[in-house]
C-alpha cells in the first residue's frame, strides 16, 4: 500500500501548516519523511489511525510553543484547554463516553466501509492507463445489444470509424492444465496482440506480446496472471521461459501480468487471438464471437464516438445486408459497462447506511442534551465571569469533535471489520469486490464524516444550552437548565429517530418480502438432489464433434447405470448460470431473415436432460439416442415459443430455419419434435423467454455442464463422478461443482445481500431509537417526580402512572411512525427497481413496520414508566 | 561554554530525546523507535511534539546536526548530541538522582516499577 502511504504522507504534509512558519521550514520535510516512515508497513486502518493521532500531535505541538528550550511554558492556548478540558470531562463520565462512542462508531464504522466499498467499485478508476479513454464496444439490433462481433466487423468499425487510438479484440477460452496433481480447468481469454497495450497495462515480469506474436505460424506464447504465478508457480523468480501445458499443448510464459488486470473477469492466462484469413472473410460477418474493447484518440468525446461508429454502421449495413441489417455499433465507457449492474443497488446501500448515521448522531445529540443539563451550574459560573456565548459554543463544539474523533477511530476498526466481512460475503458477481481497499479517498471520507456529525450532534445542544440570557442562566442555575423548551427538542430529537428508522424498516421489510416471493417462484424444473459440474473438451484431442459428442454420450450413460443415479445429461447452457447467453434468431418457412426476425434461446442437450432437470413434456416427444448426426434434424421448444410464434396452431411438425450457423450443421432446416414446460433462464425474476433445446449429437459442443439426479446426497456423487470421467480420459478435469440448489441460490444472492445488509442497518437503526425513546422518558420521569408523586398521594394507583407514561412513549412512536410513514412512501420509487412481487405501498410491510416500532416504543417506555410508579410520594414531595 | 544547571529542569520528551541520542546518532524516526523500544512502548513521542522539542534542543546547542549524514541514507537528517547537551543530560540525570533519594529518605516507596524498567 505505497500508494496509501504516500497519500497519508501528503495530507501530513498539509497538516504541517498548523506549524510555525518558521518551524515548518526548518523541519518540515523532515517531519514528512519521519511520517511516511512510521506509517511505511502499516496496513490501511493502520495508516488511517497514525495519521488522526498525528494530526492530534500536531495540534498539541501548536500550542505549546513553551516546549521548545528551557524555557517556561506560555499560557496554554484556548483549544488545547478546551481539548484537554473536553477529554477531562468524557474521561470523567465513563458510562456516558463509552455509549457515546461506540454509538458513534457503529454509524461512521458502517458508513465507512459501505463507502469504501462504494468507492472501490464505482469511484476508484480502473487500474489502467487513463481509464477514461478506454471503451466496451456494443453492437446489435432491435434494441438487442451484446457485447460480441464478428471479427470482419470488429476491424471495419475499429479502423474505419477514426475516432480509435487502438483496440483489442477478446474472446473468452478455458483450457486443462496437467500438471502435478489432478487436472485442473483455467478460465483465460485469447487476445488479440495489442490488448496489454491499449489497456495500459505493463507486465510485472518479462513482456507482454508484440505484433510478431500474432503472426500466424509464431511460436506458442502465453501471459499468466498473477493469481496462476502464485498458486501453480510459487511466485517462482525464473517463470519467464517455463512451458506451460495448456490442453496438452505446450506454451512458453513469456510475462507475468500486473496483478489488477481483471479483464476478462477471472482470468488466469491471455493468448495471442490471431484472426486467419478466413476469420475475416465477408462470409463471417454473421458469426459474432469477440468483445473489442477500444482506446479514444484524446480529446474524442463520447459523442464523437458514436456518431463515428454510426456512419461506419450504416455502411456496413447498406453493403452487407444479409448479416449486418439495421445493426447499429455504439461505445460504452468501460468502467460504466463493468460496473452497470450493481451501481443503484450499491447507492441504495449508501443511502440507507447514511440514515443509520443519522439516527446516531441524533443519538448522540440527545445523550449531550441530557448531559447538558446536568452541567447547567458550570455553564452559568462560565457565563458569570464572562465567557460569551460565542466561547461557550466553542467549548461544546471542542468536545463534540473530540467524541467524533473517538467514534471515528473505533468506526474506522469497525469498518476494517465491516469491510472484510463485506468482502466476504458479497457476492462474488459484484466487480471488482476484491480490489476494495482503503485508499485517500476513504481516510478523507472518515475525517469529513467524523467532522460533519460532530458539528451535527454538537451543534444543537450547544445552541440549546446557551440560547438563552445570562440572567435566566444563572436564576435557573440550581434546577434543570433545559426544562420544558429542552424535553421537547428531545421530543422532537426522538421522533425524527423513529421516522429515520421507520424508513429503514420499510426498506428492510419491502426487500424482505421480495426474497420470500422470489425463493418461492417455480423455476420451472426441480432443483434438489442434482449435481452439476463443467467438462471441457481440447480440441486437439476431440477434433471431430462426432469424437465430442460420444464421449459425452458415454460418459453420462456410464453415470447412469452406477447406484443411487436416476438420470445424468450433458447440456450447454445451464438455467440460471449467468455467464450463459446464447441466442438465435429464426424464420419459418416463407419467412426472409431481416431485422425484426424473432429471436429464441437456445439450449444443446444430451436426451436425459429433461429427466434429470425433471421438465415436463407437454407435447409430442423428447430427444432420444436416434437422434443423431445422421438423423433428420430435430428441436424441441418450450411453452413460451409456442405460445408466441405458433400460436393456436400445433407446433409438432413445424419447420424452422435459425439464423446462427452452429458447427457441422447441415441444412439448418429442423422439424419441431416437442414442447416443453417453461424454465427460467435469465433469473427467477425473469418471464422465461422462448426457446430451442437442440440435442448435442447433432450439435456437439466441447464445453458443457453435466447435470446428475441423485438418490442421495448429490454432493457425496462428485468422487464416483470424477473417477469415472479419469477411466475415461485421465487428463480432463472437472471445475465448477456445484448442486443445482446452489446454483438457484447463487442467482439470487445480490438480493439476500441487499436484505441482509438493509435488515442489520434496520435492526441498528430500531435500536438506537428504542434507546432514545428510553432515554428521553426516563428524563421526563425524573423532571416530573414530584408531580408523580402528588399523583399518587391525592389517590392515582401505580397502573395509572405507568399508562401515563405509556402513553407519553406511544405518542413519540406515533409521530415518528406518521412522518416515517409518508416519507417511506415518497422514497419507495428510489427501492422499485429491487422489488420483486411486491409494490413500494405493500401494505403487509407496512403493518410489520408499525408493529415493530409499537413494540419497540412500549419495550422502551416500559422501564421507565416503572421506575415512576416506584416513585414513594413521601420523598417525591419531600426534595427540594 | 554555558552551564549546564541553567537548561534544568528539562522536560520529560527533552531528557527522552537526549537520551536517546546519548548512544549514538539518530534521525528523527529512529529516535521515535528508540524511545518506544527502550520504554517498551510506554512512550511514544508524535512527530509534531518531536521536532517541537528538537528545534528547542538545536536552538539550545544540547544537540546538532552532523555534516556528513551515513551513506546509503542522504535523505534523513541525523541529530547527535552535542557535549554541551550530553552534560545538560548527565546533570538532570544527577538531579533527578538526588529527588529520588530525597524521597526514598522519607520513606517513600515504588510501589511497582513501571513495566518497561524490569529486567527482560
Amino acid at each position: 500500500m505505497t500508494g496509501l502511504v504516500d497519500v497519508a504522507g501528503r495530507l501530513y504534509g498539509i497538516a504541517l501548516r498548523l506549524l510555525p512558519r518558521e518551524l515548518r521550514d526548518r523541519y518540515g520535510d523532515d517531519m514528512r519523511q519521519t511520517f511516511e516512515d512510521r506509517a511505511a508497513g502499516r496496513h490501511g486502518v493502520g495508516v488511517g489511525m497514525l495519521f488522526i493521532a498525528e494530526f492530534v500531535d500536531l495540534v498539541r505541538a501548536r500550542h505549546r510553543p513553551g516546549s521548545r528550550g528551557g524555557q517556561r511554558r506560555h499560557p496554554v492556548g484556548s483549544l488545547t484547554h478546551d481539548i484537554r478540558y473536553a477529554l477531562r470531562l468524557l474521561y470523567r463520565q465513563p458510562s456516558f463516553t463509552i455509549v457515546a462512542v461506540v454509538t458513534l462508531a457503529l454509524g461512521i464504522g458502517a458508513t465507512t466501509a459501505v463507502f469504501t466499498v462504494v468507492n472501490g467499485v464505482l469511484l476508484r478508476p480502473l487500474p489502467y492507463h487513463e481509464p477514461d479513454r478506454l471503451v466496451q464496444l456494443f453492437h446489435g439490433r432491435n434494441g438487442r445489444l451484446s457485447m460480441t462481433y464478428s471479427p470482419p466487423n470488429y476491424r471495419d468499425v475499429t479502423t474505419g470509424s477514426g475516432v480509435f487510438a487502438g483496440a483489442t479484440a477478446i474472446t473468452p477460452s478455458s483450457a486443462n492444465l496437467i500438471g502435478n496433481g489432478d487436472p485442473q480447468q483455467l478460465n483465460g481469454a485469447n487476445v488479440t496482440t495489442s490488448f496489454f497495450t491499449v489497456l495500459g497495462a505493463t507486465p510485472q515480469r518479462g513482456r507482454v506480446f508484440v505484433d510478431a506474436d500474432g503472426a500466424e505460424g509464431a511460436p506458442a506464447v502465453v501471459v499468466v496472471s498473477d493469481g496462476l504465478w502464485r498458486r501453480q508457480f510459487g511466485a517462482r523468480a525464473d517463470i519467464v521461459g517455463s512451458t506451460l501445458r495448456l490442453d496438452g499443448k505446450p506454451f512458453t510464459v513469456i510475462g507475468v501480468a500486473p496483478p489488477d488486470l481483471t479483464i476478462p473477469a477471472g482470468a488466469e492466462y491471455w493468448r495471442p487471438l490471431i484472426f486467419s484469413k478466413d476469420n475475416l472473410s465477408d462470409r463471417q460477418r454473421g458469426a459474432q464471437w469477440v468483445g473489442a474493447i477500444a482506446r479514444l484518440k484524446p480529446g474524442v468525446t463520447l459523442e464523437q464516438t458514436n456518431a463515428a461508429m454510426a456512419i461506419v454502421a450504416r455502411h456496413l449495413s447498406d453493403q452487407y445486408p444479409n448479416t449486418n441489417k439495421d445493426r447499429v455499433m455504439t461505445a460504452m465507457r468501460l468502467h460504466d459497462r463493468i460496473v452497470r449492474g450493481i451501481r443503484p443497488a450499491l447507492l441504495i446501500l449508501l443511502g440507507a447506511v447514511t440514515l443509520v448515521l443519522l439516527v446516531a448522531c441524533v443519538n448522540v445529540a440527545n445523550l449531550l442534551l441530557a448531559r447538558a443539563n446536568s452541567r447547567a451550574r458550570e455553564v452559568a459560573v462560565r457565563a458569570a465571569v464572562g465567557a460569551g456565548r460565542a466561547r461557550l459554543i466553542q467549548q461544546f463544539l471542542v468536545e463534540s469533535v473530540v467524541l467524533g474523533v473517538a467514534g471515528a477511530a473505533a468506526g474506522l476498526a469497525v469498518a476494517y471489520w465491516a469491510i472484510r466481512g463485506l468482502v466476504a460475503l458479497g457476492p462474488s458477481r459484484i466487480p471488482r469486490l476484491a480490489e476494495v481497499g482503503v485508499d485517500w479517498r476513504v481516510l478523507l471520507f472518515v475525517v469529513t464524516v467524523a467532522v460533519a456529525t460532530s458539528v451535527v450532534f454538537g451543534l444543537v445542544p450547544a445552541l440549546a444550552t446557551t440560547g438563552r440570557s445570562f440572567a435566566r442562566l444563572i436564576s435557573t442555575a440550581g434546577r434543570g437548565l433545559v426544562g420544558e423548551a429542552g424535553t421537547r427538542l428531545r421530543r422532537t430529537l426522538v421522533v425524527a429517530e423513529m421516522a429515520l428508522a421507520v424508513i429503514l424498516l420499510v426498506a428492510a421489510g419491502l426487500l424482505m418480502r421480495s426474497y420470500q416471493r422470489i425463493s418461492h417462484v417455480d423455476p420451472g424444473f426441480s432443483p434438489d438432489h442434482v449435481l452439476t459440474f463443467a467438462i471441457g473438451l481440447p480440441e486437439s484431442k476431440y477434433k471431430t464433434s462426432a469424437a465430442a459428442g460420444g464421449f459425452v454420450q458415454t460418459f453420462v450413460d456410464s453415470l447412469a447405470t452406477r447406484p443411487g443415479v436416476e438420470a445424468a445429461a450433458g447440456v450447454f447452457g445451464l438455467p440460471l448460470d449467468d455467464s450463459f447467453t446464447a441466442s438465435s434468431s429464426f424464420t419459418r418457412p416463407g419467412e426472409a431473415d431481416s431485422a425484426d426476425s424473432p429471436s429464441v434461446g437456445m439450449r444443446i442437450v444430451t436426451p436425459d436432460y429433461f429427466k434429470a432437470l425433471r421438465i415436463p413434456l407437454r407435447a409430442g416427444r423428447l430427444f432420444d439416442g436416434h437422434d443423431d448426426e445422421t438423423a433428420a434434424e430435430v428441436v424441441v421448444i418450450n411453452e413460451e415459443a409456442a405460445r408466441r410464434y405458433w400460436p393456436g396452431m400445433n407446433p409438432i411438425g413445424q419447420q424452422l430455419h435459425l439464423g446462427v450457423r452452429l458447427a457441422e450443421a447441415r441444412s439448418g432446416q429442423k422439424t419441431i419434435v416437442g414442447v416443453v414446460g417453461d424454465v427460467k433462464w435469465n433469473g427467477l425474476d425473469a418471464t422465461p423467454p422462448p426457446e430451442v433445446y437442440l440435442p448435442h449429437k447433432q450439435h456437439a459442443v466441447d464445453s458443457l455442464t453435466i447435470v446428475v439426479r441423485t438418490a442421495g446426497e448429490p454432493a457425496a456423487f462428485v468422487p464416483v463422478a470424477r473417477a469415472d470421467l479419469a477411466t475415461l480420459d485421465r487428463e480432463l478435469p472437472i471445475s465448477a461443482v456445484r448442486t443445482m440448489d446452489e446454483v438457484v441460490g447463487r442467482s439470487i444472492v445480490e438480493r439476500r445481500f441487499m436484505m441482509l445488509l438493509l435488515g442489520i442497518f434496520a435492526a441498528v437503526a430500531i435500536l438506537l431509537a428504542a434507546i432514545g425513546v428510553y432515554g428521553v422518558l426516563a428524563y421526563i420521569v425524573s423532571q416530573r417526580t414530584q408531580e408523580i408523586g402528588v399523583r399518587l398521594a391525592i389517590g392515582a394507583s401505580p397502573a395509572d402512572v405507568v399508562r401515563l407514561f405509556l402513553r407519553e412513549g406511544v405518542a413519540l412512536a406515533a409521530a415518528g411512525l406518521l412522518i416515517g410513514v409518508v416519507s417511506a412512501l415518497a422514497a419507495g420509487r428510489v427501492l422499485a427497481s429491487l422489488l420483486f412481487g411486491v409494490t413500494t405501498t405493500d401494505p403487509l410491510t407496512f403493518v410489520g413496520v408499525t408493529l415493530a416500532l409499537g413494540i419497540a416504543a412500549l419495550g422502551a417506555s416500559y422501564l421507565p414508566a416503572r421506575r415512576a410508579a416506584a416513585v414513594d410520594p413521601m420523598t417525591a414531595l419531600r426534595t427540594d | 561554554m554555558d552551564d549546564a544547571l541553567s537548561y534544568l529542569p528539562l522536560s520529560p520528551q527533552q531528557f527522552q530525546i537526549l537520551l536517546a541520542l546519548s548512544d549514538g546518532d539518530r534521525h528523527g524516526y529512529g529516535i521515535i523507535l528508540e524511545i518506544a523500544e527502550r520504554t517498551a512502548g510506554s512512550v511514544r513521542l508524535g512527530t509534531g511534539t518531536l521536532y517541537t522539542a528538537l528545534a528547542g534542543l538545536v536552538d539550545s546547542a544540547l544537540i546538532a546536526e552532523p555534516r556528513r549524514r551515513p551513506a546509503g541514507d542522504e535523505r534523513r537528517r541525523y541529530y547527535r548530541l552535542t557535549t554541551l547537551g550530553r552534560a545538560v543530560l548527565e546533570a538532570e540525570t544527577a538531579r533527578l538522582d538526588a529527588l529520588v533519594k530525597q524521597a526514598r529518605r522519607k520513606g517513600v516507596t515504588a510501589l511497582g516499577r513501571p513495566a518497561w524498567s524490569r529486567p527482560k
